[in-house]
């Protein structure tokens, strides 16, 4: 219990200054931020404009707080600077559409990475194991966005199974959850067959034999449950590298996600909205990965009453 | 009519340990009975070959390298070497249990100590979750558990060395097995715990008529707690037989060295300072006698060849000076 | 023992990988076959020929000259990362574990902080501030990878600095910053070496990634990212242009990670 007050209090924390740096942005680029949100071109009466109408002009103390109360109380991150929309609500869709791909990406390469992972390590040094290991090896190497390319150039212009690009139908979803996922699916079967072969080394491996438990049970359970530990962690830290990979595969899909909101945002110079995709996407980040750790915690009752 | 009472028969059992061409022979033509209700103890250094023949009657080897070559391992009128993997786990924690020297780490660290002894018998026989555990508090009752209805929902880290062990212990006897095989149960305890647990031995025996293997380094724990005893050396048999007649009158040197190195209670040591030299690997085994090279009576045929088992007054000896001995008091 | 030689024989793979890769950015004026930035607009997304072994881009440029060229980007960019990386998170991680206390609190918060924004948003946060190009790429990516090495130092330097030579060294009167980097940080060097190696890896990938946004280096210069950025409208008429980038990204990555996990393997460095 004092290891949640703990963590959640830590993660407030850490919350609060990831905030300010995303908050900072504007301040950070050189120069007159008011001049950096007007863009080029902009006579000297509209910049003044600007900065009184968002607040430039006052102390850094109070526009922190009014971005910040706005944001908590309203959901409101303040307006696009291209076209004067609400950013929140636009945002809101984003990220969900940017939630739905990350959590596909990650179930698929946890439904596959893990099961093969088990295969590898019970099966060590037999093909499958060989392939398996190959396969990862290669997978953590290959940048997702070349994935994606070979990804469209196979399913989409040759077969013509999947569509490139686009969103709305779950066949839009299956080239970008592979795209997205495949990295992860390497990590995470490398990590599960690693940490499986240490628990099947354990002494309690053997008990579990010797207590005549049926073999699918000595994998499965006693074994998995406590290679899980690991993995758990992995798959945290990996969904982490999802959410930036969500970057490159939403430009290469052209989904409608975050991410390439983001990206669109900063080559169109459109501050408030990168502050605002910013903010989200490493409260998410940051959010998970305190989600892991208590997720650890729960898998290992030994750290419990530590 | 004795047969029937004959709960383990092990003869001429050979294991080896395979790495690459090499051969290491782990245990060498070892032959034992257990009958009901009796304790036999094997007794040895380290790496004698006690605990391989241990994990080869419960076919336990398989994620070694080593696997058995020879012999026959009959259990109950079952030839244990000719069962399916299927089969013996259902005979492994059901008729024949095992209580390992590691209490420490051989309780899985992310399961109940409830949960692990409710899954045995739920496995082996067909009863309920619910079931299972009020059966699993019986049996913490049984090895003298405090608080048992607590301890069932507490994890393996929350509990001391001997608690553990004790709940190794319920864990064997969950299914009422036939046979429980104890692989140095008491050597990794403290000297207080270790006698109530040897005392907990001797109760089960008594209450279930359970047969009990005794695997142990100590010949104090042999003559407290066994009826009979094999002596191992390298992976051969030494001496068998009776441990009141062995202990009374040892023929085999190795046995002697044994009986003048009883260890004092407070002491945990398992390499013996009172004879020189330390046992060999079993992938270099000396010609001959295998304990030629630390016996100090050896002679030139104990370095050539293998002395032959006989029987006298009751136990079986593998050595020629014990022979000559025997062949001169006649 | 089997897996012995064939992890052996990966860390071989991979050295030599990264071998050849090093070659070709450091011997590629002498290779190329082409200026890498030399248009042909006549001769546009031509297909492989004599002249243009694999062919030309959608500027005419010649796909080889500017793959081989690109290694020199990418290991430059690479190599200043992980100089970034290694320097920085060596410092903090040593200061930081030697000292202690609410030293090695602070800095270690920061660097939480800094872990709170995955690799890519941190070098988007720098292309933002900085406008897009090769140097907030650099700083992006090198300031993402301090952490770990900071980390990874304080752990080393607190475990070390407890044995007995360096209190040894200590009662002799030297003085504490000597003692840092004549005794504990030398001890350090291997997961530092195991580490600035896979960071080579992941500098690699995320410096292209940002090309591949558009978000990298200057345009023109031969950089993978980009290149396969570029090429993505050719992807159904000329495949070969996705290829190559491609392919020469995920081998030297895969040179470096082959390495790293060998170089861990031998000098038994656990990771975190």
């Amino acid at each position: 219990m004092r290891y949640l007050v703990r963590k959640i209090l830590s993660l407030v924390v850490v919350l609060f200054f990831a905030s300010i740096i995303c908050f900072l942005i504007i301040h950070f680029i050189p120069g007159d931020p008011a001049q950096a949100m007007a863009g080029p071109g902009v006579s000297a009466e509209d910049v003044e404009k600007i900065r009184v109408s968002m607040g430039l002009d006052r102390p850094l103390v109070e526009q922190y707080i009014t971005w910040m109360g706005d944001i908590i109380t309203k959901g409101d991150f303040g307006e696009s600077l291209i076209n004067q929309e609400a950013i929140g609500p636009l945002m809101a869709e984003r990220f969900a559409n940017t939630l739905i791909l990350s959590f596909c990406g990650i179930f698929f390469a946890i439904i596959i990475g893990i099961p093969f992972g088990i295969v590898s390590a019970i099966k060590q040094n037999s093909f499958i194991d060989l392939a398996t290991m190959g396969f990862s090896i290669l997978g953590v190497s290959m940048p997702i966005f070349w994935i994606s390319l070979i990804l469209i150039l196979i399913f989409s212009v040759n077969l013509g199974i999947f569509p490139a690009t686009g969103s709305g139908t779950v066949m839009h979803l299956v080239l970008p959850t592979i795209a997205i996922g495949l990295n992860s699916l390497a990590v995470i079967a490398r990590m599960t067959r690693s940490s499986m072969l240490e628990v099947l080394r354990q002494d309690y491996i053997r008990t579990a034999d010797a207590k005549g438990m049926p073999y699918s049970t000595v994998i499965l359970k006693h074994a998995l449950k406590n290679a899980m530990i690991p993995i758990i962690t992995t798959i945290g830290i990996q969904f982490g590298y999802l959410l930036g990979g969500a970057v490159l595969t939403e430009t290469v899909f052209v989904y409608p996600g975050i991410g390439r909101l983001l990206v669109n945002s900063i080559t169109r110079r459109d501050y408030t909205t990168i502050q605002g995709c910013m903010l989200v996407i490493t409260g998410l980040f940051v959010i998970l990965n305190t989600i892991i750790d208590l997720l650890y915690h729960y898998f290992d009752p030994r750290i419990k009453k530590a | 009519m004795e047969d029937k009472n004959i709960v383990l028969e092990v003869e001429h059992l050979k294991t080896s340990f395979f790495y690459g061409k090499k051969e290491g022979k782990a245990v060498d033509d070892i032959s034992f009975k257990v009958k009901k209700g009796e304790i036999l103890g094997i007794v040895g250094e380290s790496g004698s070959g006690k605990s391989v023949t241990a994990m080869s009657v419960m076919k336990l080897l398989g994620n070694t390298k080593g696997r058995v070559v020879g012999g026959s391992i009959n259990f109950m009128g079952r030839d244990l070497l000719a069962v399916s993997d299927k089969e013996m786990r259902q005979i492994r924690g059901k008729h024949i249990a095992m209580v390992f020297q590691e209490p420490m780490t051989s309780l899985n660290p992310v399961l109940t100590v409830g949960e692990q002894i409710a899954e045995t018998i739920v496995v082996h026989e067909k009863v309920s979750k619910k079931e299972a555990l009020a059966r699993a508090k019986e049996l913490l009752d049984t090895v003298q558990i405090p608080l048992a209805e607590k301890r069932l929902g507490e994890y393996p880290h929350e509990l001391s060395g001997g608690m553990r062990q004790r709940v190794m212990i319920a864990m064997g006897l969950c299914c009422n097995p036939d046979l429980i095989i104890a692989d140095e149960p008491t050597t990794a305890l403290d000297v207080t715990i270790q006698m109530q647990i040897l005392e907990l031995f001797k109760k089960l025996r008594e209450q279930y008529e359970l047969s009990i293997i005794l695997i142990t380094h100590d010949m104090g724990v042999i003559a407290e707690m066994t009826d009979r005893v094999m002596v191992m050396y390298a992976g051969c048999m030494a001496e068998y037989g009776d441990t009141a007649t062995i202990l009374k009158n040892p023929r085999h040197p190795y046995t002697k060295a044994l009986m003048k190195a009883i260890p004092r209670l407070d002491e945990k040591q398992e390499y013996l300072d009172a004879i020189p030299g330390v046992i060999p690997s079993i992938f270099n085994l000396p010609e001959g006698c295998r304990f030629h090279p630390r016996c100090r009576l050896a002679t030139e045929r104990c370095r050539k060849e293998r002395p032959d088992a006989f029987t006298v007054d009751g136990r079986t000896v593998c050595c020629f000076k014990a022979f000559e001995e025997v062949k001169e008091s006649l | 023992m089997f897996k012995n030689i064939i992890h052996n024989k990966m860390t071989v793979v991979g050295f030599s990988i990264v071998i050849v890769i090093v070659a070709i950015g450091i011997l590629s004026p002498f290779i190329i076959t082409a200026d890498p930035m030399e248009m042909d607009l006549y001769n546009v997304a031509a297909p492989a020929s004599d002249e243009h072994i694999w062919g030309t881009d959608e500027l005419g440029r010649d796909i080889f000259s500017r793959v081989i060229s690109g290694a020199r980007t990418s290991l430059v960019i690479a190599i200043v990362v992980v100089g970034i990386g290694t320097v920085l998170g060596t410092l903090i991680g040593a200061v930081s574990g030697y000292l202690g206390g609410l030293t090695d609190s602070l800095l270690m918060k920061v660097m939480d902080i800094l872990m709170a924004f995955p690799t890519i948003l941190l070098a988007l946060f720098f292309v933002t501030i900085f406008d897009p190009g090769l140097y907030s790429a650099i700083i992006g990516v090198g300031l993402s990878s301090v952490p770990r090495f900071a980390r990874l130092v304080r752990g080393s330097v607190m475990s070390i600095k407890e044995k007995e030579y360096v209190e040894a060294q200590r009662s002799a009167g030297e003085r504490k910053i000597s003692i840092l980097f004549r005794h504990i940080l030398p001890n350090c060097i291997g997961p530092i070496i195991v580490q600035a190696t896979l960071t080579m890896g992941n500098s690699i990938i995320t410096v292209a990634g940002l090309g591949f946004l558009g978000l990298g280096v200057d345009p023109g210069v031969p950089e993978w990212g980009a290149m396969l950025s570029d090429a993505r409208s050719y992807l159904a008429s000329k495949p070969a242009i996705c290829i190559y980038p491609g392919a020469a990204i995920a081998l030297a990555v895969l040179g470096f990670n082959l390495l790293g996990d060998g170089l861990r393997d031998a000098l038994d460095v656990r990771q975190e």
